[in-house]
Order: C-alpha cells, then structure tokens, then sequence
C-alpha cells in the first residue's frame, strides 16, 4: 500500500540556509505551478462549493429523467454534465464530491503521518530493543494484505467516518515510519546533534528541538504525495460501498453506483478524470517541492 | 553459521512471527463481528436446541484463551474453518479460486515486463529525450489513475462499444486480457521509472567506459549488461508486486467479476461469511510474506553488496 510513498527521495533536502522569498523562487517550475494550481481549484469546490452550483447534490429530480426515465445527458439546461440514475444534477455531485475526496487527503494523512514521526524518531533516537520491536512491527503491517484487512475492519465495526479515517491511518503510516527511521538515523550523527549532546542536551530534548524540525521538508512531500495515495484509496473502498455512505457524494461512490451504467458513459468517465486530475496534482505539487531543493542538480526526475 | 544462513532463519523466524500476529489480529476481528457463528450454521429457520448442539460442537462457550489455542493450532496444521456460505473447508474454496488468481497476477506481472522495462530503458538510453520526458509525465500520470476506474474504461470501450473482450467473468484465455492490463498497468508505470533510473545510474558508470573501449556495441552494452545491471531492483518490486497480486487484488477482481480470491473475499464479506473472508486474510498475508521473503534473496543474490 506505499505506492505513492516510494516517490519520496529518502533524503529530500529543503536546505534551510535559504530564506523565505528564495524558497518561494526555487517553486516557480511548471510541474509545481500546475500541480498548485490543479489542486487550488478542487479545494475550493471543496470550500465554496455553492458558488459553481446551486443545485443540491442529493436532491432527487424528475427534471433529471427524461420521458422514459433515462437520465439526461451532459449539456441538457441545468444540468451541464447530465444527471445521474436517480435524475440527481452530476455536476453539482462532482462538485460536492470534492469535499470528501480533500478531507480524506487532509485528516488521516495528517494522523498518519503524526504516528509516523513519532514511531520513526522515537526508534530512531532510543535503538535497542524499543528500535527493534517498533520496526519490526512496522515492517509485519508493511506486508499485510491492507486493503483486504481494511475491507474486513469496516464491515466490522460499521462504515462512520470515524472508522473509515483510522482504517485508513492504520494500514498508512508503516512506509513513513520507515523513511522518517532512516532519516533520524542519519541525523543523530550530524555535528549539530554532537555539539547539542556536548553541552548536555539529553536525548528527548535532542529530539524535540533538533532533529523533528529537520525533518520537516521531507514530511511536506510526503504528506503533498501520499493525499494522492488517501484519495485512491477512498475512492477503492467507496466503490466497493466501503467508503463514505450515500447520499453523501463521493467520487469513488459515484463509480460504484454507475459502474454498469454503460449506455450513459458519462457517469463512469467523470468522477474518474477528476480522481486522476486531483492525484496527479497532488504527485505534481510533490515533485514541484522536492525538486525546488536541488537547483544545482540538472533537471532529472527521480 | 554463516551470517548469510543467519539472516535467512531470521527472517524465515520473523515470518512465522508475523502469520502468529495475524492469525491472533483475525481471531480477535471474528469475535468483534456482529454475526453469531451458531445463528450463522444453522440458517435463520434453526430452533434453540440447534443452535446450542452446534455451540457445544464448536466449542463457542469454552473461555476465550482455549479457543485462541484451537484456533492457532488449527491454522498452524492448515484447517482454515468451515465456510458458513457454502458448508465446506474455506482451504478448498481457497484451492480452488488460486489458479485463477495465479494466471490473473502472471499475465499483469507479464505486463509490467514487456512493457515497463522497454520504456524505462529506452528512456534511460536518451536521457532527456522525447522518448523519456513522456514516459516519466506518462507514467506519473498512470499512477494517479484509480486501477478499478481503468478497468471500468476499458470494459467500456473494448467489451462495449467494441466488444473484443468479454465483458467480465473466465469464459475463455480473452477475458484474462483486459483485467492484466489493469492489474499491471500502474506497476508497468513503477517498473519504467525503477528501470530508468538503474540503467541511467549504470550508463553514466565506469563499467560503460570500460565496455565502450572495449568496443562493444552499444546495443549489447544496452541489452545485455544494463538490463544485468539493474535486474536487482526490478526484480525485487516484481516478486513483492507478485505477492500483492496473489494476496488477491479485490477491486480488479471485483470489476471484471474475475473468480479469484479477492472476489471471494468480498463476496464473502458481503454475505457475513467471517470464516471464509478471514481465510483469504490468513491466506493473503502469506502469499505476501512468502514473496516479500523471496525478493530479499533475489536482492541479495543478484547484489552481494547487500547489508545483511
């Protein structure tokens, strides 16, 4: 389930010595501006969503069907990318469908990655057999069959969203830990961390103040790649009616309710162009900030 | 004992761990299921008395902890319960969806080699090129594609408004097609960008020089030592995607009704059939393990450099 995380360069270096408005110039590449830019639409359909539509994304319509009950197809007055089975305005569930998809790529990633640093810097900076039992564990979720596991959790204990956003923290986090581990082993032995050690600072303290804030740059991409990697992964469990529940638009649920609705292609095409168009924005934005890190090297990806 | 023999029973001992945590996580999940095993067996018409004979058979009243240990010592010995859908042992079931599964992961992990390791080689080989700035947009592209979304496409396309393929299910070796593609799809897109890197490591190495002075051509340097020379990583992420896609890929299977293990699993999700969806777990997670297993020793076969 690390898809998207293996795009992270282990040692993605943002280096500090440059200040506020350098750092900003170092952005200005195209995959960055258009990713941000892809990225900055859905979250305001997310935020403003009534000011693109005024329909209601559940409301059932008989304005929605036509004359034999089939819905009607994009373009039709009022509903400018068709309507659904239930003759509901498609555009404004796109629209409303954005919400979920930011929402899933915000809060668990955020927990995610919460849990990952603390785990990564806690075995990093103790070793021994807290390091040992940490990472082992992690690397025992790694392998798991996650999305199964994932399915069988949520059947369990019922589909809330609460359920929904820790299933999704649980099965996660294990490829971050790993990166954020390698990333405190390699700091604890900087010079930084020795002078610190040398005039007496112990080793939570050593942690706290220097090597969690240094390890900030590369949290950043993590996080921007692996929303991409929580959007798909909602989109997966919606369309097996594992995700968010009606009526509450959600693109991958929109998939799940159209997916033998062949004679209206338009309800299987769009809820999955816009999937891709918000990951690839976010993989985009991802590289764009990595990449603005490196402005010596000469412009390879990956 | 040498330290390679070392790290082996390590590892093999880590596994073995790791399937006791998962067997242990399963139990625990089936007794937090809303569904009573009993009510389950003896279907919604079963009387009291029925009830209580299959609880005294199962051993449902003993404490927890004894049946903790039946249950690990039956998993442990291969007994993998009874499925309460279709009344017989969920290792028959299992058995008998594995080769569908088996050709459903061959033909994506097919896939991903003749199409991702020509693309990230031929990228490799003109860095910078036209060949290589659209395979790396393209290939990022392809990973942000939702895979059952894909399969959705193509079922629309190649099965409906052309109807080359079947539209789902294993009729014939055509419907094992469209879910390959889908499957490998975003693993041809990593296998390209794993491939390229290597070989544009490897091209810019000493090693070429020397090949080049030789006076090698540079086809055979291409062909034959580039590909040697990164076979290590692409290897390792085929034989650990291998294990994904034999621990049952539950969305392809499910868009192209394909009767592999990962439909079985949701279908048994779907009729509360715990046995069953827990066996597919437990069966899951040692495909995974098994495979992941299997890419450390190609690792450390083909790069001796490898730390153990």
């Amino acid at each position: 389930m690390s898809g998207a995380a293996a795009l992270v360069a282990p040692a993605a270096a943002i280096t500090r010595r440059r200040g506020g408005m350098q750092a900003l110039r170092g952005l200005a590449r195209p995959d960055f501006i258009v990713g941000a830019v892809v990225v900055a639409f859905w979250a305001f359909c997310a935020l403003f969503p009534e000011v693109l539509t005024s329909a209601d994304p559940t409301r059932i319509t008989k304005e929605g069907l036509s004359v034999l009950g089939e819905p009607v197809p994009p373009g039709t007055p009022g509903f400018p990318l068709g309507a659904d089975a239930l003759g509901r305005d498609f555009f404004s569930r796109i629209v409303y469908g954005a919400q979920v998809a930011m929402i899933i790529a915000i809060v668990p990633n955020a927990l995610a990655l919460a849990l990952a640093t603390a785990v990564g810097v806690i075995a990093g900076v103790m070793r021994g057999k807290v390091e040992f039992i940490l990472m082992r564990t992690t690397e025992a979720i790694m392998v798991l069959p996650g999305f199964l596991i994932a399915l069988a959790v949520i059947s369990t204990f019922g589909s809330s969203t609460i359920v929904l956003i820790l299933t999704i923290v649980a099965f996660s986090w294990t490829y971050a830990a790993r990166v954020v581990y390698g990333e405190t082993l390699r700091l604890r032995e900087m010079l930084f961390v020795e002078a610190a050690r040398s005039v007496g600072a112990g080793r939570w303290r050593i942690a706290i103040t220097h090597i969690v804030p240094q390890l900030k740059p590369l949290l950043i991409v993590y996080f921007t790649m692996n929303a991409a990697f929580m959007v798909l992964l909602e989109a997966g469990l919606g369309f097996l009616g594992f995700g968010v529940q009606p009526p509450t638009p959600s693109w991958g649920l929109m998939l799940a309710e159209s997916r033998d609705q062949f004679f209206y292609p338009w309800l299987i095409i769009t809820p999955g162009i816009c999937l891709a168009t918000l990951c690839v924005g976010f993989y985009l934005v991802g590289q764009g900030i990595q990449n603005a890190g490196r402005p010596r090297e000469k412009a390879v990806v990956l | 004992m040498s330290p390679r023999l070392r790290y082996i029973l390590t590892r093999l001992a880590g596994l073995v761990l790791t399937l006791f945590a998962v067997s242990t996580f399963t139990f625990l999940l089936t007794f937090a299921v809303p569904t009573d095993p009993a009510r389950s067996i003896v279907g919604p018409k079963g009387t009291a008395e029925q009830m209580q004979q299959v609880r005294d058979q199962l051993g449902l009243d003993d404490p927890i902890i004894q049946q903790y240990g039946r249950y690990l010592v039956a998993v442990g010995t291969g007994n993998l319960g009874y499925s309460y859908a279709q009344r017989r042992p969920v290792v028959d079931i299992i058995s008998e969806r594995l080769p569908y599964t088996a050709a459903l992961a061959a033909g994506a992990i097919s896939f991903q080699i003749l199409v991702g390791i020509p693309i990230g080689l031929a990228g490799a080989a003109r860095a910078g090129g036209a060949i290589d700035r659209a395979s790396l947009a393209g290939s990022l592209l392809v990973i942000a594609l939702p895979g059952f979304w894909v399969g959705l496409v193509l079922l629309f396309f190649f099965s409906y408004t052309w109807p080359v393929f079947p539209l789902g299910g294993a009729g014939s070796p055509l419907s094992l097609v469209l879910p390959s593609v889908t499957l490998g799809l975003a693993g041809a897109a990593w296998t390209s960008r794993i491939m390229r890197t290597e070989a544009y490591q490897f091209l810019r190495s000493d090693v070429v020089k020397g090949l080049r002075a030789k006076g090698m051509s540079p086809r055979r340097i291409l062909l034959v030592h580039t590909l040697r020379a990164s076979s290590g990583p692409v290897l390792t992420m085929l034989a650990i995607d291998l294990g994904y896609f034999l621990g049952g890929a539950v969305l392809i299977e499910s868009v192209f009704s394909w009767p592999g293990i990962g439909l079985t699993a949701f279908q048994a999700l779907r009729q509360n059939d715990t046995p069953l969806l827990m066996g597919c777990v437990i069966a899951g997670s040692i495909f995974i393990l098994i495979l992941n297993f299997a890419a450390d020793l190609i690792r450390m076969k083909v790069d001796p450099r490898v730390r153990i």
